[in-house]
């Protein structure tokens, strides 16, 4: 299962460099390996988008 | 005959271990590289302890194999501060548990195995020189009956 974290500092992870901030996809089992170094969190739950109001 | 270099050679390591000691339980790991590895000194396999016996009676001295294990390896990196890998094995270093390593060797296949992560002294060197790591892996059996090295040959 694929999991949406964040780069907390500078980061090159598998030969691909990262910026502080930068959105980084990797497996649950990579997050939980990484977190613990303080590299990466996890990104916050997208809100799902607002409908559009209703016309009229 | 072919023989081969390290040109190539990639170091993985992740803190999990695999729900199978085969090639599809290491495989469905996730490993984090280590960057800027310069040596990968000795690989794991089995080494025997050698036993000699010698009865006062005669001079020549008997020998036998006794118990094995599976070896260390010390890496040379250069200290990359913004690697994800080497920033793992210094969380490695201070956990009891093993670690799953994967080398992966372009020409002579991947070896998967578990290890302890030992870690290591630093050495920045003099103006001339890149600031290094040296690196222990201590690798372990994983029961009596499990070593816990998987050699996966090259296509």
């Amino acid at each position: 299962m694929m999991i949406d974290t964040i780069a907390k500092r500078r980061m090159t992870l598998n030969g691909k460099t990262y910026q502080k901030g930068d959105k980084v996809q990797m497996p649950a089992q990579q997050f939980n390996d990484l977190e613990p170094t303080g590299m990466v969190e996890r990104a916050p739950a997208e809100k799902p988008e607002a409908k559009p109001a209703k016309a009229g | 005959m072919t023989v081969s270099t390290s040109a190539g050679t990639t170091l993985g390591i992740s803190a999990a271990a695999p729900a199978t000691y085969t090639e599809a339980g290491y495989a469905a790991l996730t490993f984090t590289s280590i960057g800027e590895v310069s040596d990968l000194g000795d690989i794991p396999s089995r080494i025997y302890e050698l036993v000699t016996w010698n009865p006062i009676a005669e001079r020549g001295t008997r020998k036998f194999k006794g118990g094995y294990q599976i070896g260390s390896q010390t890496i040379t990196v250069g200290i990359d501060a913004d690697d994800a890998g080497q920033t793992l094995i210094d969380t490695l270093t201070n956990s009891d548990n093993p670690a799953s390593v994967k080398i992966g060797h372009p020409q002579l296949g991947t070896i998967y195995a578990r290890a302890l992560v030992m870690g290591g002294p630093k050495n920045y060197g003099d103006v001339n020189t890149v600031a290094t790591r040296q690196i222990t892996l201590e690798y372990t059996i994983v029961d009596q009956t499990t070593d816990g090295i998987v050699v996966v040959a090259p296509e």
